[in-house]
């Protein structure tokens, strides 16, 4: 095609090589602007108002709450220094025996796979209202969203004990008025009526509970953790090469070389503990070859890309769903050392109602509807795999039920359990520091 | 001062600009056709400029006392290279946080494009000179794999590598090994085979682009002249797709730079970690997310040579066949 020699921009018609220029130069725009979006989902959020906190917390005086240890701008909850929040003036309770919201929108945080859709669809004929779901992929990413003001959220499933008291000193979270939630004292373990973390339950209901321990493929391994003198030996006398992988988070991987040695409070762990603990797993890298940290537990043993992990119960329960042969099940096992006064962790997260929703009636009722027994075991077989502390579950009912199999009743976790077992517990912000800066060093692999 | 041009009055201007652009053949004013790019730039402004000027203020802000989370600081006057320093320092010494990640990158995404180019050069060839009329069923059948999304192309990659899975069991079949070969337990060349399965289509497009519009007359025109097939190969074709070449290595291989998920699916260990995965790893902890920015500013600054190049390459070959 001939180029008309007066047209003005003819100097600028795309050729082939002006296409290629500008494509290659789109390929680098694009991936960097992916990771920098990334980056602006957890950082553009403002400072919250820190009040007249200090970072000595634990005393009467600290305006978010009584009890609790130190080292934060709020207490932080400990099994021996329990918290009581306060309900601020400007955040109170809402009056009973109002009637729930008509037609009306309920906005639900919560994790991938962490409620069953169909209770929820349920939820919504009952209450004739519309729930709409926002999944976050992490807590951080969580709160910043809530954090951010853009959203009317009414309830989140599945926070952390890590971020609660930071939560309810940010004024993000709602105080519970228990009337509406009847569930909570009928159903639910007496230990969480309570709970050391929130006294009372002010801010708080628990939502899933879990042990953290060994989950291994018994026909590749032929050695029971749960017949060892002290079960975490496994990862370090008997790591299968390239096929040992640990939990993805600073917490559970230290815990377990610092429970190996005997430490039952992980949480008051100086730096030396932390050191010592980095440098034991990182001797397990060196003896596996190739070690990973990740939280496809439920995938990678089924699959055999791991024939040891550490484990959330929850994870091992789900594991059996991925299981292309069902009679493979028989090859997993899944072990929690502190069922046998090792110590070990055994942890909850929680459901909470946010102070940006609009519908806070309907989101007690939504709390109170995921406690009822019937619909927690609907939550548990059909989506999630963690159960939930209610006295419907005890192992002996699941495996009588056929939901789990019997060599698989450990992951089922029973209200005595907490009794033996070490919480992992928010940290103060130096702490925090050292132990995921400890992590981080295992992950570069230095 | 004033001149012929100021002292016209603004509709005298406005008839003189509009008789210019008569006489140059636009029907249009000057603004008109640049206005089509006001969608593009405005979409850059808004999604590259303005997050990328937001790493820049979480990496030199704070971090909130009770959420733990970055505070941006907005305002450069306020800004404190502690993070910076400290990713940079973790980055050249051999023994930091992030000098493996970058070595690992490097060898990674080098040999990931060039087995690229080894793998799509023949076939743009192939596709461009030798597929006849069976072209477009080539090209079809070649791509329609990628019309499926990348994580679940891997993760069905997950299925055929692990113990039991086909490659494992072919190979056993065929003798070349024994016992399965763990290729999921963070070996290098399973990662490296993911990075180039991923981007190769990257690579065959610029290459058939330009290959395919090489005159089949230059071609003989060698071979009259008594050239063999490959030294009219070495002569024509190859310097002809040179910048194709390049341009390859530029969209196949940068995006590689920044890949996470491979690594994370197909071989997640310390061992093959790459900045991609680092970065990650950092913006999933809340207290490091400023780590994470810095790591993303350093990399976007270490790839800037290599686009610099690129261009000054394209520039001068465009002004070679220009002059």
């Amino acid at each position: 095609m001939a180029i008309d020699p007066k047209h003005p921009y003819r100097g600028t018609a795309m050729d082939r090589r002006a296409f290629l220029l500008r494509a290659a130069a789109a390929g680098i725009a694009l991936p960097s602007m992916a990771a920098i979006l990334a980056a602006c989902g957890s950082g553009a959020q403002e400072t919250v108002a820190t009040g007249s906190a200090t970072t000595s917390g634990g005393s009467a005086t600290n305006p978010y709450g009584t009890g609790g240890i130190g080292g934060a701008p709020y207490p932080l909850a400990r099994i021996d220094a329990p918290v009581t929040w306060t309900v601020q003036a400007d955040n109170p309770v809402i009056d009973s025996g109002m009637a729930p919201e008509k037609n009306a929108t309920l906005q639900v945080m919560r994790w991938p796979f962490y409620i069953d859709p169909g209770l929820l669809k349920a939820f919504e004929q009952k209450y004739e209202c519309t729930i709409v779901q926002t999944q976050f992929s992490d807590m951080d990413k969580g709160i910043a969203k809530i954090n951010s003001g853009q959203g009317d959220f009414d309830i989140m499933i599945g926070m952390s004990l890590q971020y609660l008291g930071r939560s309810i000193a940010a004024k993000l979270i709602r105080p519970i008025n228990h009337d509406y939630v009847p569930n909570l004292k009928a159903n639910v373990y007496g230990s969480f009526q309570s709970p050391f973390y929130d006294v009372g339950a002010q801010f708080s209901l628990p939502y899933a509970v879990w042990s953290t321990g060994i989950f291994w493929r018994n026909d590749k391994l032929d050695i029971d953790p749960a017949n060892m003198s002290n079960p975490y030996d496994v990862f370090f006398d008997h790591p299968p090469k390239d096929k040992t992988h640990l939990l993805a988070n600073a917490q559970d991987v230290l815990a377990m070389p610092m429970f190996r040695d005997g430490v039952t409070d992980v949480n008051a762990a100086d730096a030396a503990a932390i050191t010592k603990a980095k440098e034991d797993v990182a001797s397990i890298a060196q003896m596996v070859g190739n070690i990973s940290y990740d939280h496809d537990d439920y995938t990678d043993v089924p699959e055999g890309k791991a024939y040891l992990h550490q484990t959330w119960s929850g994870n091992a329960s789900d594991a059996v769903v991925f299981l292309a042969n069902k009679s493979d099940a028989d090859n997993l096992s899944y072990y929690w050392p502190g069922s046998d006064g090792h110590p070990g962790n055994v942890d909850n997260d929680t459901i909470v109602l946010l102070t940006s929703g609009k519908t806070p009636v309907l989101a007690h009722l939504l709390a109170n509807w995921l406690l009822e027994n019937g619909n927690a075991l609907a939550n548990f077989t059909n989506m999630t795999g963690y159960q939930q502390p209610v006295h419907s579950f005890t192992p002996r009912s699941m495996v009588d039920s056929g939901i789990v199999p019997a060599h698989l009743a450990t992951v089922i976790v029973s209200e005595e359990d907490f009794a033996k077992g070490s919480r992992e517990l928010e940290l103060t912000p130096d702490l925090d520091t050292l132990w995921q800066s400890a992590f981080q060093e295992l992950q570069s692999g230095v | 001062m004033s001149s012929g041009t100021t002292s016209l009055t603004r509709r005298e201007r406005r008839a003189q600009e509009r008789f210019a652009a008569r006489e140059r053949g636009a029907w249009a004013p000057r603004w008109f056709w640049p206005g089509f790019s006001a969608p593009a730039t405005i979409y850059l402004l808004v999604f590259f400029a303005f997050p990328f000027y937001v790493v820049m203020a979480v990496t030199f802000g704070s971090v909130d006392p009770i959420l733990r989370q970055p505070v941006p600081a907005w305002n450069p006057a306020t800004w404190s290279p502690a993070i910076l320093t400290f990713t940079m320092s973790n980055i050249v010494h051999s023994d930091g946080l992030y000098y493996a990640a970058f070595i690992n990158t490097f060898f990674f995404v080098g040999i990931a494009t060039f087995l690229c180019l080894l793998i799509g050069y023949p076939f743009a060839y192939f596709l461009a000179r030798r597929a006849g009329r069976f072209r477009a069923l080539f090209l079809v059948a070649f791509f329609a794999p990628f019309w499926i999304s990348y994580m679940l192309r891997m993760l069905a990659w997950i299925s055929l590598l692990q113990d039991e899975g086909y490659v494992n069991k072919a190979l056993e079949k065929l003798g070349v090994i024994a016992h399965p070969y763990p290729w999921l337990s963070g070996k290098p060349v399973t990662l490296i085979l993911g990075l180039v399965y991923g981007y190769v289509p990257f690579m065959i497009l610029p290459l058939f682009a330009t290959l395919d519009r090489i005159p089949a007359s230059q071609l003989e025109a060698g071979r009259d002249l008594g050239a063999s097939p490959a030294r009219t190969f070495r002569r024509v074709t190859l310097p002809q797709s040179r910048q194709a070449i390049l341009a390859g290595f530029v969209i196949c291989g940068l995006p590689m730079f920044g890949d996470y998920f491979t690594q994370q699916l197909l071989a997640s260990t310390p061992k093959t970690r790459m900045i991609g995965n680092a970065i990650k790893d950092s913006l999933d902890v809340p207290i490091f997310v400023q780590r994470g920015a810095a790591l993303i500013l350093v990399l976007l600054v270490i790839l800037v040579p290599a686009i610099m190049y690129y261009l000054w390459s394209t520039n001068r070959a465009a002004s070679e066949i220009t002059a």
